[in-house]
């Protein structure tokens, strides 16, 4: 995606978000357990598999039956440790075990399409765009070393709602990506949220 | 009581949740986990046009090198294990010792140093800290050897110095155990020289 694409959609999302708080009807707050598995450049500084590290908090309201907007936050941490590994650089050998930590917390506004009827399952398509905070850190034997940045970051998302009634429960798949920043090419994790909503 | 099933499922969802995070989630379970194994090389020099060498049987504080006032205070408990590994692992890549009333001159010198710091540990919710922290403090002593291996005919002794060509150094907490530091040096030294195929070897060398 092109980032005037990008910009083009944030936008969008923003102005559903302001529309939508004048002529909501009502709003649900969900709280979301979440396990991620690291992509492109977390992949390769914090090759965990599975990370079973996650909570996200987030606020919809309804625009009309079939659209939400609203904002969305969540906590991932990744974690490894390596084994008594050897890492060479020109003229530079260091053997060591080392601690390799990822935290990364996005700040998203967000909008979402559902198909079919409020009280029924139905599945939905949202995006997420906004600011994720990313954490790099490696302990090295008495040593850390750690950078952070901000970037800016989008989050494409598929997800099914459960039927509701006082609450709702929801399962959602959302692909993060952090644009680069600092010395990071990127920060990108799929994330699998379990959620429960209040309404 | 339909309202409070989601506020009971919400309550246990973020106490799961808040549980099993952390920032930093790692623990050291064993001291050793934090050596550290370092060499540094001179990518021009073909270490496989040396032979022989000499060494000092001792290791130098270097704090006492740097100030000759100073008090050492080095613990040289484990002085011959690593006179002795460092000779052993030397043989193995093909560098002969001379005798220490040789009157040949070596083709390289080894020299041993060794040097202490002071850090803290702070323990905390989910894991260890090595600065900040939360609940619980440990102090600890950082051990660092350092091998520094020089082409002894480029000493230059009206200006009192000599090309390193090779330098290893070793980092860990120190314990108070003298089998597990023995364990540690075990596997240390030989890894300095697993590491560093090039020595006894002549590969091609940038110019």
């Amino acid at each position: 995606m092109k980032f005037k694409n990008i910009i083009t959609s944030s936008l969008l999302i923003l102005t559903l978000l302001c529309a939508g708080s004048a002529v909501a009807e009502d709003w649900f707050w969900g709280l979301t357990y979440e396990t991620a598995v690291p992509t492109g450049d977390v992949k390769e500084f914090c090759d965990d598999g599975w990370s079973w590290r996650g909570i996200g908090f987030e606020g919809r309201t309804w625009l009309n039956r079939n659209v939400s907007a609203g904002f969305a936050t969540s906590w991932n941490v990744f974690h490894v440790e390596t084994d008594w590994v050897t890492q060479s650089e020109p003229g530079l050998d260091v053997t060591s075990k080392q601690f390799r930590d990822v935290n990364s917390v996005p700040l998203y506004v967000n909008s979402h399409y559902y198909m079919g009827d409020p009280y029924e399952t139905r599945f939905y398509l949202g995006l997420n765009a906004g600011a994720m905070y990313s954490e790099r850190r490696a302990d090295v034997g008495s040593y850390t070393f750690k950078e952070d940045n901000w970037m800016f970051s989008v989050a494409p998302e598929i997800g099914v709602q459960l039927p509701y009634t006082s609450f709702l429960g929801y399962l959602s798949v959302r692909w993060n990506y952090g644009f680069a920043a600092g010395s990071f090419e990127e920060t990108s994790y799929f994330s699998f949220r379990f959620g429960v909503g209040l309404r | 009581m339909n309202q409070r099933i989601p506020i009971v499922v919400l309550g246990l969802l973020a106490a799961i949740a808040f549980v099993s995070l952390g920032c930093h989630p790692g623990n050291i379970n064993d001291l050793s986990e934090t050596d550290i194994v370092a060499t540094h090389y001179d990518e021009t020099v073909d270490f496989g046009a040396y032979l022989t060498y000499a060494m000092e049987d001792t290791i130098y504080d270097m704090a006492e090198l740097e100030n000759p006032d100073y008090p050492s205070d080095l613990d040289r408990t484990h002085q011959s294990l690593i006179i002795s590994l460092v000779k052993e692992q030397m043989a193995s890549v093909g560098y002969q010792l001379l005798p220490e009333d040789s009157t040949e001159e070596p083709d390289l010198r080894i020299g041993l140093g060794a040097l202490t710091k002071e850090g803290t540990i702070y323990y905390g919710w989910g894991g260890y800290y090595w600065y900040g922290g939360y609940y619980g403090r440990v102090d600890y002593t950082v051990g660092t050897l350092l091998i520094f291996m020089a082409d002894w005919e480029t000493r230059d002794e009206d200006e009192d110095t000599i090309d390193v060509i090779w330098t290893a150094g070793i980092d860990g907490v120190l314990d108070d155990s003298t089998s597990r530091m023995s364990d540690r040096i075990n596997r240390a030294i030989p890894q300095a020289f697993t590491q560093s195929p090039y020595l006894g070897t002549t590969v091609e060398v940038q110019p």
